[in-house]
């Protein structure tokens, strides 16, 4: 397996800027060839976008506005698309074809990729049906190896028999890396896929704290703060403490990070 | 004034009703007025006075008969002034109807022998008279006798008109009497003896009373018994030996019988009375005097006689009078009381001072008060000149109250007092209605624009303010702030939305830049060139900047958003202190001393938040602090509050960047002082912090000790 050195930028609530390697599985990087639909509205990002999909080697359909993507679209069935939210002077145009999308194809990953980065966008943007929601700028090689990611994840969705490792169980909770799916006693959570790469990595080493960093390095995501992780853990306690109100495995480690308690053990 | 901080003083409405009170200016002025009217009202009087008289005068100018003295050359012996009397007389033979005139008796005979004194009167149509007879032996009349002078008696002279014969004749009456008690009058023969038609004469009555020193004798004779010479004798005759019953002496008024002629009564001239009747005035009176000023007639009356009744029957009813009538009453001079103005002294001659200038052939006007001194009188007078112009003949004196005008006056000022009193209500009715509305105006102004915004200064959403239509200054006031408050909105809200439109709309360009960039390393990379990788890399720092600045713009700007949307929960400060810093000394090098209490120290809050407080206290504290030095972070608490210093033992900082040091965008780090980390120093941190202070019911202040710089936060703990 060749692995490949990207540089990840991040830094924390001090403001301190910290550059961390991070390894990329090559294999992920050379997938068999898919269909992906591109919608932004500047032409700059839509070609710089276009040319970095293609070189991955990816087949590639770019839109500028919602009108030619949605016929496009149906036209042409993509694998998976990339959306912007703001189309010319539509400000909520990306939403709409989202809809418009997922009504007709159920089972159709929708990356929203856009500059909306408030967290009522991000969560608006998700009840929507879309599996991932990155803000701008986004490095090209994290798009390429979301979109990877997606792929894959799509994939063990659609087949899930295709999957050769069991549910790992970590007392009540049992997590499938593959298909990215989370339980916690038994049922479902919904979980975005930057929250379940948190949570994933948390997990990893129940007991032990992870740094503010390392949950950085999980999200893989260019510019995270430690107030991007305390949201993001927040989510995931609200998510948790929906199914379960007793729930507290997650335990804030401050000025350090986060640790996972497995109360059940 | 200010008193603690409160700025005491009038409020609106007193103050208007204070500058209200110079209305009260307007019934003094119309009090003013009304007294000069009534200078110049009494003025008027006293000048048509004057030419009323100055008519009457030329009307008896030349009348020279009206004022001829019949029989003017008997000057030898005494006339008989006749006093005009108020009413009346009661005849009893008491003084007390003539009191006043006690001092005008005319005095007849020797005083060591028998003597009278002799006062006349008038009233109506009846002469009065009185007579004290000195005589220590009166001898009363004895019914044995026929003769009627055989006792004291009193004859009367007179020169009356006989209907039949209509000429002067001579007439004799004798009253006699029988002790105290009605006397008995007779026509007598020319001897003075027997009763001439026989019975007594009925129409002379009179009264008798024995006294101490003789007899007194009251009678009333009916005028009519005399001839227009109006001449009466009176003799006294006295009989001393009752045996012989001789009429011893004879005292008499006038000095012969020869003569013919008697005591002229001086009487008032009927002709004159006449012509003066026709010229009466109500309210007024015409005196005519002659030259000596001895009275020749008089008509009309100061106040004419239902007044009184009116006046007395008003004064029963107005017993209560209100306070303000007595007022008006005593302002203007009015008296209800009836006038008295008789002096019995003035029937018969005026001495007054003024009336001495007509004389001189001048008029003349005067004002002297009544005698009961309750009304005023303003007197003129007008010579009347003889026919030939040369000397006077009389005066006339015209005499009037000035009561009309008075009454006029208090009527005026009654009106003037109840319209002023009527017109104060409502204006103060007014104005304070005008002011209290004013008031509440301006009040709702005042709690509409502090509504406008919160504690913390910001504008809230929308406040609807009242009165906006309102077209005067207020109005204006209302919109003016209301337009204010709006454009204060919006510019709160374009502030609001800066960070956030700059971070979207940068992102965009940030991408196309970054993308770009990560293409041209790739391209470099495919062509086989060695790239210098010196400016991609700057490019990248510099684009990752430019990032990490729009990104912590926003969060700053959403700060507060998320700290209001975010769920706060019981936090044991203390734990979470020990935590962090345990953690952070396995992160940090520099060195860092933590005293906390051994109990929990519960506030309400949001861990996450407190955790951001203290990251961005203690890299402020390293940043400052020598690296020697330790940080000293001490937690104290007391019932109510929970204090946490974080203490470096850097410089001072100077006192005027003390207020600025929280403050959004302040920064006081410089390249130097700025820390091993290449980090970006926005001037946030410190913000950030007071904002989270603040969100937690706190507060966060800084000071400079002696050799070192604290930071205190101070937070409320759980109830």
């Amino acid at each position: 397996m060749e692995l490949v050195s990207h540089s990840l930028v991040m830094y924390d609530a001090a403001g301190m800027l910290r550059t961390l390697p991070i390894w990329l599985n090559k294999e992920v990087l050379r997938p068999m060839t898919h269909n992906i639909a591109i919608v932004e509205d500047d032409p700059d990002q839509r070609h710089n976008y276009t040319a970095a999909m293609e070189n991955k080697g990816f087949v590639v359909r770019a839109y500028g506005d919602r009108l030619s993507a949605q016929k496009g679209i149906a036209e042409h069935l993509p694998d998976l698309v990339i959306l912007d939210i703001m189309l010319g002077h539509e400000v909520d145009a990306g939403f709409q074809l989202c809809r418009d999308l997922l009504a007709e194809s159920p089972h159709l990953p929708v990356l929203f990729l856009t500059e909306r980065i408030d967290e009522i966008d991000q969560i608006s943007g998700l009840r929507l049906g879309a599996w991932d929601y990155q803000p701008k700028p986004i490095s090209l090689a994290y798009l390429a190896e979301r979109v990877a990611s997606l792929l894959r994840l799509k994939e063990v969705r659609l087949n899930p028999q295709s999957t050769e490792k069991a549910p790992k169980q970590i007392g009540a909770m049992s997590i499938q890396e593959d298909a990215m799916l989370v339980s916690w006693r038994e049922e479902v959570l919904d979980l975005t896929v930057t929250e379940f790469r948190i949570l994933s990595r948390l997990v990893r080493t129940p007991g032990h704290a992870l740094a503010y960093e390392t949950l950085m390095q999980a999200t893989i995501q260019q510019y995270v703060t430690n107030n991007t992780i305390n949201t993001h853990m927040r989510n995931i306690r609200r998510k948790f403490a929906s199914i379960d109100i007793e729930f507290d495995c997650i335990r804030n480690e401050y000025g350090f990070g986060y640790r996972w308690v497995d109360v059940s053990l | 004034m200010k008193i603690g901080g409160k700025i005491i003083g009038l409020r609106l409405t007193p103050k208007l009703l204070l500058a209200g009170t110079t209305l009260l200016i307007i019934p003094w002025l119309g009090l003013q007025t009304l007294s000069a009217m009534q200078q110049f009202l009494i003025d008027g009087q006293a000048q048509a006075q004057l030419l009323s008289a100055k008519g009457i005068a030329t009307l008896l100018h030349g009348r020279d008969d009206l004022f001829d003295e019949p029989g003017d050359d008997s000057s030898s012996y005494a006339d008989f002034p006749l006093y005009p009397l108020p009413g009346k007389i009661l005849l009893d033979a008491y003084q007390e109807d003539w009191q006043t005139l006690g001092d005008k008796k005319l005095s007849f005979g020797k005083a060591e022998d028998v003597h009278f004194s002799l006062i006349l009167g008038q009233a109506d149509d009846t002469i009065y008279g009185m007579i004290e007879v000195s005589d220590y032996t009166p001898i009363y009349r004895h019914p044995g006798y026929l003769r009627l002078d055989h006792s004291d008696h009193i004859r009367l002279y007179l020169k009356g008109t006989d209907s039949k014969v209509k000429d002067s004749i001579e007439l004799r009456y004798l009253m006699t009497f029988e002790g105290s008690g009605r006397i008995s009058t007779y026509q007598m023969d020319e001897t003075w003896q027997l009763a001439s038609p026989g019975a007594p004469e009925y129409r002379i009555q009179g009264q008798a009373r024995i006294t101490a020193n003789g007899y007194i004798v009251e009678f009333a004779l009916p005028s009519s018994f005399l001839d227009s010479s109006h001449q009466l004798g009176i003799a006294v005759a006295d009989v001393t030996d009752p045996r012989e019953r001789v009429i011893n002496t004879l005292v008499r008024s006038f000095p012969s019988i020869e003569q013919g002629q008697y005591n002229r009564l001086i009487i008032r001239s009927p002709e004159t009375e006449r012509i003066l009747q026709s010229l009466a005035q109500t309210e007024a009176q015409i005196w005519i005097l002659d030259n000596q000023l001895r009275v020749r007639a008089t008509a009309g009356e100061l106040q004419p006689e239902d007044n009184y009744e009116s006046l007395e029957q008003t004064d029963l009813t107005q017993q209560d009078e209100s306070l303000v009538a007595l007022l008006i009453n005593w302002l203007s001079g009015v008296s209800n009381r009836p006038l008295d103005d008789f002096n019995p002294a003035q029937t018969h001659a005026r001495e007054d001072e003024f009336i001495q200038a007509a004389l001189l052939r001048e008029g003349n006007v005067s004002r002297r008060s009544t005698l009961d001194g309750n009304h005023v009188i303003v007197a003129a007078v007008q010579p009347i000149l003889h026919s030939d112009n040369q000397s006077v003949l009389g005066v006339v004196l015209l005499e009037q109250t000035t009561d009309a005008i008075l009454n006029l006056q208090s009527q005026s000022m009654q009106h003037i007092a109840l319209l002023s009193l009527a017109g104060l209500v409502a204006i103060t009715f007014i104005v304070l209605i005008f002011s209290s509305r004013l008031t509440l105006r301006i009040k709702r102004l005042g709690i509409d624009t502090q509504k406008a915004s919160d504690e913390q200064g910001r504008m809230q959403i929308k406040t609807d303010f009242r009165g906006l239509g309102a077209a005067d200054e207020i109005g204006d006031l209302t919109r003016h702030i209301d337009q204010l408050l709006a454009r204060l909105d919006r510019y709160q809200q374009f502030l609001m939305a800066i960070p956030r439109t700059l971070r979207h709309e940068i992102n965009n360009p940030l991408n196309t830049v970054s993308t770009s960039l990560e293409h041209l390393e790739g391209l470099e990379h495919s062509q086989g060139h060695t790239p210098d990788k010196t400016y991609l890399a700057s490019a990248k720092r510099g684009l990752q900047r430019i990032a990490i600045i729009t990104d912590s713009l926003a969060e700053a700007a959403s700060l507060e958003e998320v700290l209001t949307a975010e769920s706060l929960s019981q936090v044991d400060l203390n734990q979470l202190l020990k935590s962090y810093i345990d953690n952070q000394k396995r992160q940090h090098k520099h060195p860092i001393e933590l005293q906390t209490p051994d109990h929990k120290v519960l506030i309400v809050g949001s861990d996450i938040h407190l955790e951001q407080l203290l990251d961005k206290l203690l890299d402020n504290a390293i940043d400052f602090s020598p690296p020697e030095r330790a940080i000293e972070i001490n937690l104290t608490a007391t019932k109510t509050h929970c204090f946490l210093s974080v203490l470096n033992h850097g410089p001072p900082i100077p006192e005027a960047q003390l207020p600025e040091l929280f403050r959004l965008f302040n920064s006081r780090r410089d390249g130097e002082q700025s820390n091993e980390k290449n980090s970006q120093h926005l001037g946030l941190g410190l913000y950030i912090a007071r904002v989270i202070c603040e969100r937690h019911g706190g507060d966060l202040v800084a000071e400079n000790l002696a050799d070192a710089v604290v930071f205190k936060v101070c937070l409320p703990l759980t109830v």
